[in-house]
Formats: C-alpha cells, structure tokens, sequence
C-alpha cells in the first residue's frame, strides 16, 4: 500500500472513530443526566396516598372510574390468574374488560369457567373502527367483568374494541400476563387528579416478575430469578424506568407508555383515533401521536409517569422469544418515529420536538446501528494494525464502566423506592447481573436491535408478539 | 422598588414551585452533580494519570474508570450498607415503640406512668413519637383526651407544628394527619394554615382535621370553601360533608340527656367527664357525648 493511501485510510478511520466515541461520551452523559435527574425526582413520584387520603378517594363519589382493558391472545396459561389479579383491585369504581383476539388455544373457555361467564346482550359498539365483535360475555358472579370474543385483529386492534366497550372515564391498557398491585390504582389515577383538564396519559413502572412469590395473584415477595437472562432484564427495566421515564416526564416529553401498564383519558383516546393496528408500537405510536395532535392544536395537555404503582410481568428466559421481542420493539421505534417525522427539530412541538424527538431518533433508533459500527472498526482497526491493543482495550472498558455505572445507578435508585428487593442477597445478585450484563448481553441487544431497525427498513409486516409463559403460580399449566 | 423586589421574589416563588420549576430544580442540581464527579474526575486526570500516560485522551480515559469504578463501588458498598443498617434500624425501633406503647397503654389504663414516659421519650424521642402517632390512629374518644393531656405530648404538637414550616410535602401531610388526630385546640391554627398549602394532600388533611374538630367554628365557611379548591381536595373531601351531617345527628339523644343530667343537679366538668368515658370510650359518638355533657355542664353552673 502507498504510503499516501495508507494515511488516507488512516485519517477516514480515525474521523469515524473519533465520532464514534464522541457518540458514545455524548450518549452516556445524557443517560447519566437522565439517571441522576431519576434521583432526585424519583421521591415526588413515590409520594404515595396515606391511608386517610385512600379510605376518602373510596368514599368520594367523584373519583374517576376505570375501565382496565386487557387484550389477550393465546394467553390460557396466565390469563385466570391476571384476571382474577384484577378483580381484586382495591380501587372503588372500576371494570374488567377482556377482549380476546380469537386466541386458538383455550383462552375463551378457561375465562367462562373460571369466572361462571353467560352471553350478555350489552352493546360493545363505539366510535372506532374494530374487526366484528362475535360474543360479549359477563359474569354471573357479583364482579365487574365483561369478556369480547372477536375475530383476530391485533393486539391495537382488541385495545380498541375494549376502548368501544368501556363506560369509564378512564381506560387502563394492561397486558393479560401482568399482575398489578393491589392499590396500583390509586397511584396511576394521582396526576389525573392533580391535573384534571390537562393530564391525558399516565404510565406507570413495568417489572420483571420471573421467580417471585407470587400466591393468589399478589406479588408476597420480590425476588431475583434464577435465570441470569431474567435478572439482565430486571436491571434493564429499571434503567429504563427510574432513568429514562422519569426524567422524560419531568418535562412532559416521554414518548412512550409501556402497553403492558398505561392509563389513559377515554375522549383523548378516542379524539385522536384509538390506537393504531396497522402499527408494530401502537403504545409509543400512540404517545407521540397524542404529543402531535395535542401540539397542532395548541391544546394543553400533559403526559405523565408514575413510578409508585408496579406492574409486574414475565419476562422471556429464552433467548429466541427475547431476540423477536426486542426486534419488534425495535421496529415500533422505528415506525413510531418515521410516521410522525414532521416533528422533528419542529420549534411547533416545544421541547418533544427539539428534544425528545432527537434523542429517540439519534440514540434509540441509530443508536444499535452505531455501535455495532463502533465494535466492527475497531475490530478492523485491530486487524489492521490502525490502533494499538491496549488503545482499543482502554476505550472499550471506557464504553463498559459507563454501562455498568448506569446499571448500578439504577438499582441503586430502585434501593430508594419503597418496592425494593427486601433481601440484601438479592439486591446483591441484582448488582451482579448490573456489572454481568454489559459482557456480552448488551453487546447482543444492539445487533439484535440493528437487526429490526434493516426489519423496519425492509417493512416487514405486524403480528401478535409469541411468548411461552410459565404462568404465575408454582401450579400454572406448562405451556 | 421594594415593592418591584418583592412582586420579583413573589414571581420566582411561585416559578419554582410550579411542575416546570421543579423540573429546572432538579435538571440544576443533576447538572451541578455532574459536574462535581467530572471536577473530581480531571482532578485524578491533572495530579496522577497525566504524568503516567502523556497521551491526553489515554489519561482521561484512565481517569474516567477510575471514577466510575469509585463510584460504582460506593454505590454497591452503600446500597448493601443501607440495607443491613436499615433493617437494624428497623428491628430497634420496634422494639424501641413496643416498650413506648406498653407505657402508654398502662397511662391509659390509668396507671401513674408519666415519669416513665418523659423518661422514655427524653430516651428515644424518635420512637415515642412513632408510638403516639401509632396510638393516635388506634384511639378514640376520651383515651385521646388524656393522651392529649400528657405534657410530653403538647411537646410534642408543639414540634410538629414548628416542623410544618420546613418540612417536605409528604412529611407535611404525616404532620398534619397527626395533628388532627390529636383533636386539640390548640392545633387549629396550623391547620388553618395548612389550608394554603401549595400540595393538596396537607390540604385535604387540614380540611378533614378541622372538619373532625369538636369544637372548631369556622366548620361551615370551610365547607362552602371546598367547591372552590383543587379537584384533588375535592375528591379527597367530598365524603366529609355527608358524614358531618351523620354525626351531628346522634348528637340529639345525647344533648337530652345531658339536659336532664343537668336538671337532675349532676354538676362538675368530672363528674361529667367520668360519665362519658363510662358511656362509650372508644366510640366516635362519645365525643360528642363528652362535648354536650361538657356544654351542658357549663351551661347549668
């Protein structure tokens, strides 16, 4: 090679890896900033109701009514004890409503077993469009239970058909494997009452329940799993949650609710549409939608998160179910993002637009595309002589320890919530999986995540999301 | 000017404890800590990586783990720390306001415990107050009365009123529960105060704490206030309207009663007070039992 081709070479790459790890300082200084801005707020989401203030909120008679949507497909192992879960909610005035997205297995018949369920002739119809309803069931027993039976649609799709259904003035969409704390509510409705006019949404935190005492659909115990996969993803969830939402929220500007625990105002969500089956994120797409239409008209509104109320949820053990769950979250991003893309960098949409909208695009959507970048040349760089071993070794532990700072910080923030792990051995084992997870499992996350970033470039089509539960309880059918 | 100065200050209040001040309180604070670490970061950078590696971005990337190995480490070391000296805490204080609880229960009862308690809230001041607070939720009607009357107890209030000047939200509204529980008079200015407090849970709190207070007069403009309030003071005191009205009700047959106990020639605040502990301790109705007969008695001296 000539000796001017070689400096050439050697000057594209060090531009590319220059920036890249300008990239990776940058991006690692906004997640600590998100971390740190989760320390210090994180105590005004955890102010919960005392027991005076709930024992008013059950005897008032302007507390809002809550219509818990909950949308199943295929989901006969856990769906009796979710929804059993759910009628035992400690919140004054609120309704079941489970639309099953014509499951093939034996979702349906399980829920008119278990809850004694007879054909009702209620009218389910409302003002969004749904695939046809076939059957609306309820319960012979006094509990405010309404089960759909329609024809398969999506998971969108059935949200919205409970949306039609729904008589309350708010709807909560919670996923049919989750179990939610018994005075859960009572958090989730909090900003509602604060801000009546303005708050539309509300989400609450999402966490991995995989090996804890759960009996009778109540969480008795929280504990580690023992499946290192599900503790990687107990630790993520909490970064997640503690780091990123809170932070976001703080300035009204979170783009995402997860669709496994989010509330939202009825006439807010049926105003902008319902949620939308033709996309793989409907929960984000529906956010960012909300933050579009409330923005155009110059309405006030506010889209808050909650990290008192906990929902619990079964997170995959097998690396295949993780590996389709994270491409299609990957692609919800994606597609969330590119639907709504005349808000970027738009002065219009306040600080969701100049902000958050950037962030989620450079950092969340190009963000797996980088670094995996970032691995290849410097792997190349190696093999190439370009960089020197322990150049690349340093800069690669740089990259770690910013991880594993993060992953520590936040479960140490989950130390400051009241639904921390009771025992230090498993707060122990959870700082384990926070310092494990970034050799080798991160570094998997981000190709398979640059993986459904091609997949949303491709257009590759929606479909229900495949999970093999295990159930809650130690007696659960085995799927 | 000055005026100019305070309308400023009254402005900048009112920024910093609206949702988008407390969010540039936080961002500021988050930001300032940030910058701490990187100082302390470019400090090790200067003073000892430097002069080992020459290459400047060798040295900060050197100095940069060492931080966050530092503060990783404290982070683990601290969480596990806080968790062991949490749950002996935890165990400490409950033993701590079991022995509290046996000494007021026996006061209660009647014993001549009072020494013992000051000796024992001089001891562990902390954990008598969890004990009263405790107790305070548990009794009823005259017990609160002569819980009321133990002089560590007015300290007590005294403390909690003094506190609700500086403390947090949440803590204010813990306070003002516990000084409505009480039902003393002398609570009724802070929580007076209480109702201009910009979180509405310390608001609803005061509203049901003067609500419940016997003897407070102002019960009727309060009431007609409420409609006005924030919605969440609203929900959280619409049921106390109705249940006013449910318990003005009993009142009746006891109010007679106590007229003819009057007419009877039974005198002397005791006298009466003794009656209505006999009566129903332990029962709302007795408080108001114990007010009419109080009302009575001074009535007819």
């Amino acid at each position: 090679m000539s000796p001017y081709v070689d400096i050439y070479v050697h000057r594209v790459y060090f531009f590319f890896e220059s920036g890249i790890i300008f990239y990776v300082f940058v991006i690692n200084l906004i997640y600590l900033v998100l971390v740190s801005l989760g320390a210090f707020a994180l105590r005004k989401h955890h102010a919960p109701f005392s027991e005076a203030d709930r024992d008013a909120i059950r005897r008032s008679p302007l507390t809002p009514s809550i219509s818990l949507i909950v949308p199943s497909y295929n989901e006969e192992v856990s769906v009796r004890d979710s929804v059993g879960c759910m009628l035992r909610l400690d919140y004054p005035n609120y309704e079941v409503i489970v639309v099953n997205d014509g499951s093939k297995d034996r979702t349906l018949e399980f829920l008119i077993d278990e809850f004694k369920l007879f054909r009702s002739a209620r009218s389910v119809a409302g003002p969004i469009t749904t695939k046809p309803v076939r059957r609306v069931y309820e319960s012979t027993e006094p509990v405010r239970l309404l089960v759909i039976d329609k024809t398969n649609g999506g998971k969108a799709d059935s949200i919205n058909a409970g949306i039609n259904a729904a008589r309350c003035d708010l709807v909560m969409v919670v996923d049919s494997d989750s179990l939610i704390e018994r005075d859960g509510l009572f958090e989730m409705v909090k900003p509602f009452l604060e801000d009546p006019d303005r708050t539309i949404a509300v989400g609450g935190t999402v966490r991995a329940v995989n090996d804890c005492d759960v009996r009778s659909g109540v969480v008795r115990e929280i504990r580690t799993s023992k499946s290192m996969l599900a503790n990687f993803q107990s630790v993520e969830y909490l970064r997640a949650f503690f780091g990123g939402r809170v932070g976001f929220s703080l300035f009204n500007c979170m783009l995402i609710i997860s669709g496994a625990f989010g509330l939202f105002r009825r006439d807010r969500a049926i105003e902008v549409g319902g949620f939308d089956h033709s996309s793989i994120g409907e929960d984000m797409e529906l956010v960012v939608r909300m933050h579009h239409f409330y923005c155009d008209r110059k309405q006030p509104y506010r889209i808050a998160y909650v990290a008192a109320p906990v929902c619990w949820t079964e997170v995959p053990q097998d690396w295949k179910i993780l590996h389709r769950q994270r491409k299609r979250w990957q692609r919800g991003t994606v597609d969330s993002l590119w639907r709504h893309r005349e808000m970027l960098m738009n002065p219009r949409y306040g600080i969701v637009g100049l902000i958050a909208f950037p962030y989620f695009l450079l950092f969340e959507m190009f963000g797996p595309l980088v670094e995996s970048l970032g691995y290849a040349l410097t792997v190349l760089g190696l093999a190439f002589h370009i960089i020197s071993t322990g150049v690349a070794i340093l800069f690669f532990t740089v990259s770690i320890a910013f991880g594993i700072l993060l992953s520590t910080s936040a479960v140490l923030l989950d130390e400051l919530t009241p639904c921390r792990f009771p025992n230090w051995k498993h707060t122990f084992m959870l700082f384990a999986a926070a310092i494990l997870e970034n050799f080798g499992f991160r570094q998997v996350l981000t190709v398979w995540r640059a993986e459904g970033l091609w997949e949303a470039v491709r257009g590759k089509k929606t479909t229900w999301g495949v999970m093999v539960r295990r159930g809650f309880s130690p007696t659960a059918n085995r799927a | 000017m000055h005026r100019r100065v305070r309308a400023a200050c009254e402005v900048t209040r009112d920024f910093l404890r609206s949702e988008r001040g407390a969010a540039l309180i936080a961002l500021t604070k988050s930001i300032a800590l940030l910058a701490v670490l990187s100082e302390l970061g470019w400090l090790m950078n200067v003073h000892y990586f430097s002069r080992v590696f020459p290459q400047l971005p060798i040295s900060v990337a050197w100095s940069m783990l060492t931080m966050i190995f530092l503060i990783a480490a404290a982070q683990l070391s601290g969480s596990v720390a806080m968790k062991l000296w949490g749950i002996r805490q935890a165990r400490l204080r409950a033993s701590l306001t079991m022995r509290m609880t046996s000494l007021l229960c026996s006061y209660l009862a009647g014993d001549a415990a009072d020494r013992d308690i000051e000796a024992a809230a001089r001891e562990a001041p902390s954990a008598f107050e969890a004990a009263v607070a405790d107790a305070l939720l548990r009794l009823r009607g005259s017990s609160i009365q002569r819980l009321r009357e133990l002089p560590v107890v007015e300290a007590l209030r005294d403390r909690w009123t003094r506190r609700l000047r500086s403390a947090g939200d949440e803590q204010r509204r813990i306070l003002v529960e516990r000084l409505s529980l009480l039902r003393d008079v002398a609570a009724i200015p802070a929580l007076e105060r209480s109702l201009e407090d910009p979180s509405a849970q310390v608001v609803a709190a005061a509203v049901r704490g003067l609500l419940r207070m016997p003897s407070y007069a102002g019960r009727d403009d309060l009431l007609r206030s409420l409609p006005g309030r924030g919605y969440l003071v609203r929900v959280l005191t619409a049921s106390e309207s109705p249940r006013r009205r449910e318990r003005v009700q009993p009142l009746d047959p006891a109010r007679a009663h106590c007229a003819v106990l009057a007419r009877r020639g039974v005198r002397g605040i005791d006298r009466l007070r003794s009656l209505s502990a006999q009566g129903k301790a332990g029962e709302a109705p007795a408080e108001a039992l114990s007010a009419s007969l109080v009302a009575s008695a001074r009535g007819g001296r």
